[in-house]
């Protein structure tokens, strides 16, 4: 694993109107990187990062059958009590998972160590999935990269034959924080995979559902929503007015309620509890957990709801090495062993391994300067060669 | 969803760039399992994204006023009413951003020799000769009218500033530029002393119409008589509690996204 410097794309502003990747960086901070990328060797891919995510998502399913049953684990969770028969039913009708997340600290070396799960609502999708394979086109094309250079991503393909897995030509609305551009483009992506597997796609924002008077959810025009994207974390939905609804039960959700055990880092210490020393696991342990002494001063400490790396507390020794601010951890914390990111000039990647069904199908990474990564990271391409 | 421009991808070598990795012994434990981590294609392979490219969908545009990237991103008002029954960011704030916008799109739009030099990029109607005090060298300059502004919160200092935007005609309506150079360049040194920060990519397109709608019509609680009962799927049964189906029910909005607060639903 490496990180090369390269020459930017000459056509890349055109790509990224053609493609609709289209960012703002007035501060200077660039949110793709064209002028540098990651290299690994196929094993490294396969080995370290491929075959371990596949074994903890299967560790993960384990996790949530145990937890959907059980009012200990779901309280650990602080999952609302109103929400815990939805849950319960949603995975005993083995309602169908979209995609997820595991973010890896990995350094090429050593065991690649699962930071957390987004099982609910992951973005940097488009990304990964379509802007960074073209780049690995247009950079064999130039000859920046060799003929031969590869890349681990078949998440485009694997999201539309998901799609086509989910029944035929249905009506599938997908509703996010529309103010978010991110968000928006996420699910605007995820439209059109859906509509590539010959669904029917209609956006609409969080705040536009409409709860009609017999009791079904309704989009802006008055459609009945019976399948439902929601790039929206389980646990404000179920906050919101309308997530104590019975209206809740009559959608179908991607991601289903179930996955909101799983996208939780409450989860964290469960799955060390079930699977102590996993060479791909951190020793974690709850903030009231005497054990956490085991982690001695060296541990992130993170709420159990965060996103964007909020309200994160990293202690090595005597000295706090990384500290966010933010407005989660109402909900209480856990304690992680402490994993340096690696340093590459500075830059500290994280590896996205992404989800599709319940098969590893491709990486995104991004960097940040700092110790925890948070949305301003950037997000830098990575090739496979030899 | 627009369906036109399709952008073909392709990934055709994909399959033969996999099978020479194979063939070349780089990797033999790949031999055996390679076809997880190559894509499952063949040589006639096409990527397709339906959605015009995506373009004007604004993907991923990190507003990165300040160094800092705003909390839930950006926020796009075509003025400071808008701006303000949006209930994202208080309405003085609304009004000092529009004006500091104004200004600097004054000095920072693309700005042209004659009018028809600017109405062709911009647009007929879309242009103007603004006196631009303390500008001189823009004072006889035509510009674009500002269309919008977008607003981002620095969280370092916990602030709204904004940015003032433009139309290009060719973009098609509902999308933005950046006012911060000349148009059709992202990059570049042109009018660089007068941008506020440098850097790369310049553009910022937004399919506007569904911010600015949802601001203009802030989605309360306000109750809208909603379809008739006949609509009601099969097999949905009343509520119990709720309205009596037999009136035409009315429909509750703004029961979902609050706890969101503007932040970002997705991590």
């Amino acid at each position: 694993m490496r990180r090369q410097s390269c020459p930017k794309r000459s056509n890349f502003d055109d790509r990224v109107r053609e493609l609709g990747f289209d960012f703002h960086s007035p501060g200077g901070v660039q949110y793709w990187h064209d002028e540098a990328y990651y290299s690994f060797s196929i094993k490294q891919i396969e080995d370290d990062v491929e075959a371990p995510s596949e074994e903890i998502a299967a560790l993960c399913l384990e996790f949530a059958g145990k937890a959907v049953s059980s009012e200990e684990i779901l309280l650990d969770l602080a999952i609302p009590e109103h929400a815990w028969d939805h849950i319960r039913d949603s995975w005993k009708r083995g309602e169908p998972t979209l995609y997820g997340r595991f973010d890896f600290a990995y350094d090429g070396k050593g065991p690649a160590k699962m930071l957390e799960y987004n099982a609910d609502t992951p973005t940097s999708l488009y990304e990964a999935a379509v802007f960074q394979w073209v780049w690995l086109e247009d950079q064999i094309a130039a000859k920046v990269l060799p003929e031969g250079a590869d890349q681990y991503n078949s998440i485009h393909e694997k999201l539309i034959a998901r799609f086509q897995g989910l029944g035929r030509n249905r009506l599938l609305h997908l509703s996010a924080i529309m103010d978010s551009i991110e968000d928006k483009g996420t699910v605007a992506y995820l439209a059109d995979c859906a509509q590539q597997a010959g669904h029917t796609t209609e956006l609409l924002g969080m705040e536009d559902v409409g709860l009609r008077g017999d009791g079904v959810f309704v989009d802006l025009e008055d459609r009945p929503i019976s399948w439902m994207f929601k790039l929206y974390p389980w646990e404000w939905l179920w906050n919101d007015n309308f997530g104590k609804s019975p209206a809740m039960r009559k959608v179908n959700w991607l991601e289903p309620p179930w996955k909101a055990v799983l996208s939780n880092k409450a989860m964290l210490p469960h799955l060390w509890q079930m699977a102590p020393k996993h060479p791909n696991l951190l020793p974690a342990y709850f903030e009231h957990d005497p054990k956490k002494a085991e982690l001695g001063a060296r541990f992130a400490k993170k709420p159990i709801y965060s996103r964007e790396g909020a309200n994160i507390l990293l202690v090595d020794g005597e000295d706090v090495v990384g500290r966010t601010g933010g407005e989660y951890g109402h909900e209480g914390y856990i304690r992680q062993a402490l994993v340096q990111l690696p340093d590459f000039d500075g830059r500290r990647p994280v590896i996205g391994s992404w989800i599709v069904g319940d098969k590893a199908c491709g990486m995104g990474i991004r960097e940040d300067a700092s110790l925890i990564t948070s949305d301003l990271a950037r997000f830098v391409p990575h090739a496979i060669i030899g | 969803m627009p369906n036109s421009g399709q952008i073909p991808l392709n990934r055709s070598q994909f399959g033969l760039r996999g099978a020479q990795r194979q063939q070349s012994g780089l990797a033999a434990a790949s031999a055996s399992k390679g076809a997880s981590v190559t894509r499952e294609n063949d040589k006639s392979k096409t990527i397709i994204l339906a959605v015009a490219g995506l373009a004007g969908v604004g993907l991923f545009g990190y507003m990165a006023l300040g160094g800092q990237k705003a909390a839930g991103g950006p926020l796009v008002y075509t003025n400071a009413a808008a701006c303000a029954s949006g209930k994202m960011v208080p309405a003085r704030t609304c009004e000092s951003e529009w004006t500091a916008a104004q200004s600097l799109h004054a000095k920072l739009a693309p700005a042209y020799p004659s009018m028809s030099a600017c109405e062709a990029v911009h647009g007929p109607g879309k242009c103007s000769n603004p006196a631009t005090p303390g500008v001189p060298l823009r004072a006889s300059a035509y510009i674009p009218a500002m269309a919008a502004y977008v607003l981002g919160k620095d969280s370092a200092t916990n602030s709204y500033k904004a940015a003032p935007l433009h139309q290009v005609a060719a973009d098609g309506n509902g999308k933005y530029r950046v006012s911060e150079g000349t148009p059709g360049k992202s990059d570049g040194a042109e009018g660089s002393e007068q941008r506020r920060a440098g850097g790369g990519g310049m553009f910022l397109f937004l399919h506007s119409s569904r911010a600015v709608a949802a601001a203009a019509a802030p989605a309360g609680n306000a109750p809208r008589m909603g379809a008739a009962p006949g609509v009601a799927p099969a097999g949905a049964k009343p509520v119990p509690g709720g309205a009596p189906q037999a009136a035409a029910p009315a429909t509750q909005r703004g029961g979902m996204g609050a706890t969101a607060g503007g932040k970002s639903g997705g991590g």
